[in-house]
């Protein structure tokens, strides 16, 4: 993350500038936005409250350059600052949804000033408070299944015989070649039957617990870090009281000798369950 | 933290910096409260940051290579996934779909006016962004 370090020789701003928006909620500013002021967003920059009437937003300064720096960098270095700036958007956010009801902004929600911060969130105020109450005493559950490559550990299927028989010749190729094939399509049609069952097996488990559930894309790739193959990405929305249930309700249904694994995080702010605020002007 | 007591709870302390980066990021780039209405588009250079870094994600290679491609399969996010303009309502679309397509739209607008603006070293009119917010 060296490649994430920003220029900060003037890390704040004065309040006139253009500020990073990070969450909105109900809560006193007291109750929100660490008090003692060592909260830092992106850019390392302090973070602050902005209250219009009774509704306070999470804020803290940008600097412009930093925006106009977008884009212009090499890509390594614009991934670790997206990294960057998810992970402090998270952290903020985090910060305030341990003690009250937020509406997590997206990401990069900046506007003009902390003026135009107050006048979005007195015209909002109506729209903040009904997705505030929609969402009270609710949060986000991520639930992901996960199987575990074939070929991790020899895997549960008794396929053992055929892979060191190999050594020898077998008497016909031909057909040691079609019972090779044979072989692989039932294990891949067991392997198939295997996720649909854990996928099934893990969502009834979780619905029991929810109100609310949105399925995320799977995870691949270099960031994709699970125990096997993401078969399930699913978010949960569920009562604070609930969390434990559904955690425990989900993990009963890993196997890990058997490749079948479960990843539950969280609790996150609701992310995935916020409907856009809208704003009326005039 | 507190939600989950003493308990054997998952990421008991958090997300913190330790949370998976693809966890936060389908989150926060995909997720959150999107502002509708006229308040935000009204000072074209700071809201490009907003369309700047998505553009940003959704044209960085690596990022694709990370596993960070959801949007090339999210009509509202993707503006190869995505079917014609208007097209969306025979589909399942959430009001949030909805919504992402307009911006989209709207950021598409924008960075095509400020590329203008910039060749043109004159300030950009934000009035082509306050377009109609109904769809």
């Amino acid at each position: 993350m060296t490649t994430a370090q920003l220029p900060d020789d003037h890390p704040a701003q004065g309040p006139g500038g253009p500020v990073y928006l990070y969450a909105v909620t109900a809560a006193r500013p007291g109750e929100v936005g660490a008090p003692g002021g060592h909260l830092t967003g992106v850019a390392d920059a302090p973070v602050r409250t902005v209250t219009a009437g009774d509704v306070t937003a999470l804020v803290s300064s940008v600097e412009p350059r930093h925006i106009e720096m977008v884009g212009q960098r090499p890509q390594e270095a614009e991934l670790a600052w997206l990294e960057h700036v998810a992970r402090a958007h998270n952290a903020v956010v985090e910060s305030a949804f341990r003690e009250t009801t937020v509406l997590p902004m997206r990401i990069a929600t900046v506007h003009p000033s902390e003026d135009s911060v107050g006048e979005f969130l007195r015209k909002s105020a109506e729209a903040i408070h009904a997705e505030l109450r929609r969402l009270d005493g609710l949060v986000e559950v991520g639930v992901k299944a996960y199987r575990a490559a074939p070929a991790a550990a020899g895997g549960p299927t008794t396929s053992a015989p055929e892979s060191a028989a190999t050594e020898t010749p077998p008497e016909s190729p031909g057909r040691a070649y079609l019972e090779q094939r044979r072989a692989r399509r039932r294990a891949r049609a067991d392997a198939d039957r295997d996720i649909a069952a854990l996928v099934r097996g893990v969502r009834d488990a979780a619905a029991g617990h929810a109100v609310d559930q949105r399925a995320h894309r799977l995870q691949t790739g270099e960031l994709a870090e699970g125990p096997g193959e993401n078969i399930a990405n699913d978010a949960w929305l569920v009562p604070r009281g609930a969390v434990h249930a559904l955690h425990a309700a989900v993990t009963a249904c890993a196997d890990p000798a058997a490749g079948r694994h479960v990843e539950v995080t969280g609790p996150w702010a609701p992310y995935s369950f916020v409907r856009p605020v809208t704003s009326h002007g005039g | 933290m507190s939600l989950f007591g003493d308990g054997p709870g998952p990421a008991a302390s958090g997300q913190g910096s330790s949370a998976n980066l693809a966890d936060i990021l389908e989150r926060v780039l995909d997720k959150g409260v999107v502002i509708a209405g006229d308040i935000q588009i009204n000072l074209l250079d700071i809201e490009l940051l907003t369309i700047k870094l998505r553009l940003l994600v959704a044209s960085v290679d690596k990022a694709k290579e990370m596993g960070i491609d959801w949007w090339e399969h999210d009509p509202s996010l993707s503006s190869r996934a995505r079917p014609a303009a208007g097209a969306v309502d025979g589909g399942p679309t959430t009001a949030l779909e909805a919504e992402n397509q307009r911006l989209r739209e709207e950021l598409r607008l924008l960075r095509d006016e400020s590329r203008q603006a910039q060749l043109d070293r004159s300030p950009a009119p934000a009035e082509t962004t306050k377009d109609d917010p109904a769809p």
